[in-house]
């Protein structure tokens, strides 16, 4: 099993002590704020980031794997767990001795609620048969006691890496299931909320593609990119992303290779649909097409 | 029916725009080539209610949108095409941030597409072209767009793919008696029988306004001729 490589100090203390409280997912009052850096050893250095596992637990292995290598003070993941790959629950024991900490994404959000849908606002009549199959596979195969932990998990987090406040969120600091995508998102808009939410780095997740925008007053907007699925651009790797404080940010996205072949043949086996499978073993998208704006789908296959 | 204003004695109270997600322009006025009978606005070749928006007042309006965060921009009509400044309008909208563009199709030169292709290439943001069309065949489109508008906007869509571009056709459910899911599968087919290999198709409700409140709602190919 997978061990964590722990610092020097301990990573339990710190995590609680870095990480706020949530604002809710659908912000309709102030802003949370951000916690100010009290002393040198209060604020994380270099973490990693990753986003939408979607059951993908051999990418979450060998992510964890490399992260450790890098020696990092901690790792965060955005929110959805599930989805898309087989055995949901080989995701959870992963996450919880890496001591990874999560937020909610709205596939977690439904599962853990036990809501018909996954919230993902396909209109396509074949991505909703799609998001369907999968969804009921999920919900069917994620146990109890993980469902009720998703539930209770926050929805954003409010972390000090060096003099930079971080706010982590699964789609939006506004709306969780919110699609922001490179191409259909203006810089000024992007400006607009770190400002709302007093945030010097705002990361995300939920489109599935990574992408980094540099803002004014050294500010950021990072899609930490997902490890569930590889990103459309006919490569089977996956992504997640280390941020490091020295003293200015440093953002690098980090390729993990990991047995997708094993993936895929246990995709079979649980009987997941074919399409999900030929994304898995060709890099290339095959559903849920709708939502990619024009160069996004420009960039893919189908 | 008209409804009386109330008498104010103060000033009506003022709320300031702290922020827009979407703008949009009514860049080609009430002006249109098409006089298709669900139009919400009204829209024809004959409507000058409201005319174009030139480069220099757009520009403006673009500077103002970056103190509120727009995310998006969005064009429409009348027909956005009419518009001569329609070209820079889009070049210089993609300098702020994405564009989505609503047209029947129908008007396009060749030259347009081509320097709206290289703006779009030049640009980090994505150009949308989203291309009305009400049926997928003639017999369904042109008793509600028009004699001979479906064969017009497909060539109109086939020029958009050759350069490049993945037009989202836009259709209108006009009948009450059309099945959604039919309808876009119905379309899916037949774009990819006419050379479009990705289609991608919104299918949205009509607006109970304008031209589409004066019209009977079960339009059909056989009765359409029996109207106006």
């Amino acid at each position: 099993m997978l061990v964590w490589e722990r610092r020097s100090r301990n990573l339990s203390d710190l995590i609680r002590y870095a990480i706020m409280p949530a604002i809710p997912a659908i912000n309709t009052g102030p802003s949370a704020r951000m916690p100010p850096a009290e002393n040198g050893t209060s604020e994380f250095r270099r973490i990693a980031v990753f986003g939408g596992v979607y059951s993908n637990y051999l990418a979450l292995a060998a992510a964890l794997r490399d992260a450790s290598k890098r020696g990092v003070d901690a790792c965060f993941c955005l929110g959805d767990l599930g989805a898309f790959g087989p055995h949901p629950d080989r995701v959870f024991p992963l996450l919880h001795e890496a001591e990874v900490q999560c937020i909610q994404g709205n596939y977690d959000h439904s599962i853990g609620n036990d809501l018909p849908d996954c919230q993902c606002g396909y209109t396509d009549p074949r991505d909703n048969d799609f998001a369907r199959l999968s969804y009921e596979y999920t919900l069917n195969h994620t146990h109890l006691e993980n469902r009720l932990w998703m539930k209770e998990i926050p929805q954003q987090f409010l972390v000090r890496l060096g003099k930079y406040g971080l706010l982590m969120c699964h789609g939006s600091p506004r709306r969780t299931n919110e699609f922001l995508w490179e191409s259909a998102t203006s810089t000024h808009f992007l400006e607009h909320l770190a400002g709302e939410h007093e945030a010097d780095v705002i990361l995300a997740t939920h489109t599935g593609i990574k992408w980094h925008r540099e803002l004014s007053h050294d500010r950021h907007f990072i899609n930490v990119g997902v490890l569930g699925r590889p990103e459309n651009n006919g490569r089977t790797n996956v992504w997640y992303t280390v941020l490091e404080a020295r003293p200015n940010l440093t953002v690098d996205f980090i390729p993990v290779e990991y047995d997708h072949l094993r993936l895929a043949q246990e995709m079979r086996d649980e009987k997941l649909p074919d399409e999900f499978i030929e994304t898995i073993l060709t890099g290339w998208w095959t559903t849920c097409l709708e939502i990619l704006p024009a160069k996004e789908r420009k960039r893919g296959k189908f | 029916m008209t409804v009386p204003l109330p008498i104010l004695d103060s000033p009506a109270p003022i709320v300031p725009l702290a922020h827009l997600d979407e703008l949009w322009f009514q860049v080609g006025g009430t002006l249109c080539n098409l006089e298709c009978r669900h139009c919400f606005i009204s829209c024809s070749p004959k409507n000058h209610a409201f005319g174009f928006l030139d480069l220099e007042t757009i520009r403006g309006y673009l500077d103002e949108s970056v103190e509120i965060g727009v995310r998006e921009y969005y064009f429409t009509g009348g027909e956005p095409f009419l518009n001569r400044d329609m070209m820079s309008i889009l070049e210089l909208t993609l300098t702020y941030g994405p564009a989505t563009v609503l047209t029947n199709g129908t008007v396009f030169q060749e030259e347009w597409l081509e320097r709206l292709s290289r703006a779009e290439a030049d640009s980090p943001y994505s150009l949308e072209f989203r291309v009305s069309i009400d049926g997928f065949s003639a017999e369904d489109n042109d008793p509600v767009r028009g004699p001979g508008t479906f064969d017009r906007a497909m060539k109109g869509v086939r020029q958009l793919v050759d350069h490049g571009f993945l037009p989202i056709i836009t259709v209108t459910r006009t009948r009450d008696d059309q099945d959604e899911t039919a309808l876009f599968y119905g379309f899916e087919r037949m774009l990819r029988n006419q050379g479009y290999s990705r289609p991608r198709i919104k299918i949205l409700p009509t607006l109970r306004i304008g031209a589409e409140a004066d019209r009977g709602r079960a339009i059909t190919p056989m009765n359409a001729s029996l109207r106006k």
